[in-house]
């Protein structure tokens, strides 16, 4: 009887027990996420749109046609917009909010202390200040008012649509969108672009080999790795383009010692060198800082391409234009493709998400695409500073300090400092601190010029939104349908100022001085620009007729009288997409899009074409296997094909020739492979430089090409599209079945047709517009962000494959949601 | 006879699950359900669909399913066993629900987790059965 009963106690205990453990216990949100039937997590793959949803700005029709790309129609601006925010909610809600929780700091609070580190940069650099700026300032005009209305559309779609996969996995539900939100997307987009911690890489380097070697070798060897130019023939703005001279300064005959030095400083790798060592040097800061710095700023290989043919050169009666930014590759893609038809103007192409605008694309007027201009537009100081104050001129200032929590899920609260100066932020790390200043810590009128730019009806319409672009710095090109065509550098370029002359940005200032200060700069603030290059004096070039930007050298130092840069990317891509686009035009044959489908699909490696020359030719000299190997890279003509086994060889064999170079110095010096330079240094390394050390260059790409054949052999690797795949795009959650599966892909950082593995990054839109024929474009993924959707990554494997969507021009698709007048 | 009587009780009583103390089992209102076996699938079927569609609105579902069709068995590892049946029946359900909707590939694809449910529609399940015990 009492066993009875104890066993009845027992099992009604447990019973009880796991019925209130799973009711009432950390256990209930697992159920609730994970339990068949009614977990949140399945409810989204069982998900539908709303069919109907209520609009406070009036009527609108969302349809979505075969490849997911929504169309948006109304007769109200307010309602389209909504309608798009609607759309972008729906489909992008996620990516959107992640990358609002990035550069707001606030990733802990729904991911956990992974990300701490992440948030403690993005709070000390303040990118929301920027960001409410920016909101403030576009205040009343009919950008905000877009962005408003967006932004409310956005809202319903929280409201109204199941929230997305990776919001039920992390549990949470995101914050309301604002147009501050889109404001920040934009200082996300341009801090990857121009955030640059290379002053300070570069800094290091040269302090640490300096350390190993004596100051004047250690300067010799970081000036061949760190070239401000590469040997170069293929600016964008060449002679043909008869663009002339930019210049800030009148010439009064009397010269420049300011603009000679510049000029001297810039024109050569040695020049650098000499440049820098001429300045009183400041405190380099301290490894632990830069090191941590390193892992928030874009990958060094991000570029894009661009190219825009005149309607004389071309088949039909309009200029052709094409535009692919290599920006980081992920899944959902970095860009939202949509199709907007409104009141007044009509726009396809790609948004980033989180903003409703299209930033690469066409309307019935023209077409628009931009490249990262590679400009400098940060600096750093150094300060005389005791903690609470630092000295600035003759006076002391307090810093501005404020302590904020950072929330983590599952785990403690952290607080972080974020501390400002005059110039802007100060990040810290491992007590070692620098400041700041950046173009995009300021209010700019970037949403602005995008929204002017989709409502353009011409030439002179982009040419005025091209003014207001003012961060980031990229190279933007227009052509309308009239044959109109305009290469312009957009954005703020600062002169600093040093001692009372101008003074190149490569370097730590004193702000204490205060040096390299820009004049008209507020952080955070409205700037006035005043010390900045005038718009008048960027680069440009009016009615080119064929043009080709790819991040290379902009134009000649000879013809700029201030600093544009501090590097530019490896020269490749331009100087292959100039020797096509010049082929095919001096032929006398038209270009058409068939021809540059073509160039867009472009494999062909620039540092093959000047590194296997002399690699096969030490090849020979080794063994058997090595002379096999030499066979097939003679053979080879420096494409790097997905089926091809001499560009497997030869990328491979690539990087270890570079390890082989640089890895003991760099080892011993304490630096890592981050602070390895550009592709093209290694290249151009003169035959007889330090690098070579006593072994020579012969041996060492002899031993490298040894080291890959057993590596490859070990791996049992084939082709280059076993190792060059879409398997390395991934999702920012790192979760295995939201990335993309493996599907070969050709081309290389280092070529016209983009996709680099190690970052990833690559043709992350690639897009061909002739303004008298096709529209086409592809994604690497899918549209949607949904991961059940069957728009996922449908368009993946035609990315890989090298293939194009040809873009309709007019609305189609079925209606998925009608938007009827509601209650604002 | 005699003999026969003690037996045929005991076998009554294992199935019972309750021992010596059948006499008690036999006044619950489930004994026919136990006894029956007409009575047994009419209950093992509503009690299914009453459960599966609890379960589709919340997770303890799976629990009032598990015991729903534990009651019914004879014993309590038949209840366990039922349990476990209640358990499939409601992951195949969800697949199926799935494969309408057009995801059961994705869902498969995410591997664990979907391992995660199966193990929660098991669990759920298996632990609601046990209630047989208790009544």
């Amino acid at each position: 009887m009492n066993g009875r009963l104890g066993r009845r106690a027992v099992l009604a205990g447990l019973v009880g027990a796991g019925v209130a453990g799973a009711s009432l216990s950390p256990v209930r949100g697992y159920l609730e996420q994970f339990a068949p039937l009614s977990g949140s997590v399945w409810q989204t793959a069982r998900a539908s749109r709303q069919e109907e949803v209520e609009s406070p700005y009036g009527t609108a029709e969302l349809r979505y046609d075969k490849d997911g790309v929504p169309h948006v129609s109304a007769d109200d601006e307010g309602a389209l917009y909504f309608a798009v925010g609607y759309a972008q909610g729906s489909d992008r809600l996620f990516q959107m909010d992640f990358q609002r929780r990035l550069f707001a700091g606030e990733l802990s609070a729904v991911v956990g202390e992974l990300t701490v580190a992440s948030d403690r940069f993005h709070r000390q650099m303040a990118f929301t200040d920027a960001a409410e700026a920016t909101a403030e300032h576009i205040d009343g005009t009919p950008a905000a008012a877009a962005v408003d209305a967006f932004a409310d559309g956005v809202n319903a779609a929280i409201e109204n649509e199941p929230l997305p996969l990776e919001c039920q996995l992390l549990d949470y539900e995101p914050e309301p969108w604002s147009r501050a939100d889109t404001a920040l997307i934009e200082k996300l987009i341009a801090w990857q672009l121009t955030g640059s911690f290379r002053t300070l890489r570069v800094a290091l380097v040269r302090e640490r080999l300096g350390a190993l070697l004596s100051p004047e070798r250690a300067d010799e060897l970081v000036g061949e790795l760190f070239p401000a130019r590469f040997d170069h023939d293929a600016p964008i703005i060449r002679e043909h383009h008869d663009a002339g001279e930019f210049r800030v300064d009148e010439e009064d005959g009397t010269g420049s010692t300011t603009t000679d030095r510049l000029r001297g400083a810039v024109s050569s790798a040695q020049g650098v060198a000499d440049e820098v060592s001429s300045y009183r040097r400041t405190e380099t800061p301290g490894k632990e800082l830069v090191d941590w710095l390193g892992r928030f700023e874009s990958p060094p290989g991000t570029g894009s391409n661009s190219w825009l043919i005149g309607a004389e050169h071309t088949a039909g009666d309009a200029p052709i234009l094409a535009n692919d930014p290599h920006l980081s590759l992920q899944a959902p893609p970095t860009w939202y493709e949509m199709h907007l038809d409104g009141p007044d103007h009509r726009a396809r192409g790609v948004a980033f998400p989180g903003t409703p605008l299209v930033v690469i694309g066409e309307n019935d007027h023209g077409a628009w695409g931009f490249t990262n201009a590679g400009a400098d537009v940060i600096d750093f100081y150094s300060y005389d500073d005791d903690g609470e104050t630092y000295a600035y001129g003759d006076e002391r200032r307090e810093f501005e300090h404020e302590s904020q929590k950072i929330a983590v899920a599952g785990g403690a609260d952290e607080t972080v400092e974020v501390t400002k100066t005059v110039h802007g932020p100060v990040v810290e790390e491992a007590d070692q601190r620098v400041g700041v200043a950046w173009t995009g810590h300021a209010a700019t009128e970037t949403i602005q010029s995008l929204y002017e730019l989709s409502h353009s009806t011409g030439f002179d319409d982009a040419l005025a939104a091209a003014e207001r672009f003012e961060s980031p710095t990229q190279n933007l090109l227009y052509a309308d349908r009239e044959g109109r065509t305009l290469y312009y550098m957009t954005g703020r370029l600062p002169l600093r100022q040093v001692d009372g002359e101008r003074a190149p940005g490569d370097r730590v200032f004193d702000g204490s001085a205060p040096e390299g200060e820009w004049e008209g700069f507020e952080p955070f603030g409205r700037p006035t620009w005043e010390g900045f290059v005038p718009f008048d004096s960027n680069p440009h070039v009016l009615d080119p007729d064929y043009l080709a930007t790819a991040n290379q050298q902009i134009v000649d130092d000879d013809r700029l009288d201030y600093y544009l840069s501090q590097g530019y990317a490896s020269p490749y891509r331009g100087a292959r997409l100039y020797e096509r686009l010049d082929e095919r035009i001096d032929s006398g044959e038209p270009v058409d899009l068939e021809f540059l489908r073509d160039v867009g699909r472009d494999s062909y490696d620039g540092r093959a074409a000047a590194l296997v020359e002399p690699l096969v030719e030490a090849a020979r000299d080794g063994g058997q296997r090595l002379r096999e190997a030499a066979g097939i890279l003679d053979a080879w003509e420096y494409r790097l094909a997905a089926d091809s086994r001499a560009a497997l060889i030869f990328d491979r064999w690539f990087e270890r020739y570079r390890e082989a170079l640089l890895g003991e110095t760099f080892a011993e010096a304490d630096l890592d492979e981050t602070y390895y330079p550009p592709a093209a240094a290694i290249v151009q390394l003169p035959r007889d430089s330090g690098w070579f050390g006593s072994r020579g260059r012969a041996q060492i790409m002899r031993e490298a090409l040894r080291e890959t054949l057993a590596e490859l052999e070990t791996e049992g690797h084939d082709r280059y599209g076993d190792v060059n795949h879409t398997g390395h795009i991934a999702h920012p959650l790192e979760l295995g079945f939201l990335g993309y599966p493996e599907h070969p892909r050709g081309g290389g950082g280092e070529t016209v047709w983009n996709y680099s593995r190690q970052g990833p990054w690559g043709g992350s839109w690639e897009m061909q517009a002739d303004l008298d024929g096709e529209l086409l474009g592809i994604l690497p993924g899918g549209n949607s962000g949904r991961y059940f959707s069957a728009h996922y990554r449908d368009q993946l494997r035609a990315w890989a494959d090298g293939e194009y969507r040809s873009l309709s021009r007019e609305v189609e698709g079925e209606l998925t949601t009608e938007f009827v007048s509601g209650e604002r | 006879m005699s003999r026969r009587g003690p037996t045929s009780r005991r076998r009554t009583t294992d199935r019972e699950g309750g021992g010596a103390t059948s006499r008690a089992s036999r006044h619950i209102p489930l004994a026919p359900v136990r006894a029956d076996p007409r009575h047994h699938w009419l209950w093992l079927v509503s009690g299914s669909v009453v459960g599966l569609v609890l379960a589709s609105v919340h997770p303890l579902g799976l629990v009032v399913g598990g015991a729903l069709v534990g009651l019914a068995a004879a014993d309590l590892f038949r209840a366990v066993l039922s349990g476990i049946g209640f358990g499939v029946l409601a992951v195949l359900a969800w697949l199926g629900s799935l494969w309408w909707a057009g995801g059961l590939g994705r869902v498969l694809a995410m591997g664990e987790l979907a391992l995660l449910a199966v193990a929660i529609a098991l669990g759920l399940s298996v632990l609601g059965s046990l209630a047989r015990g208790v009544l």
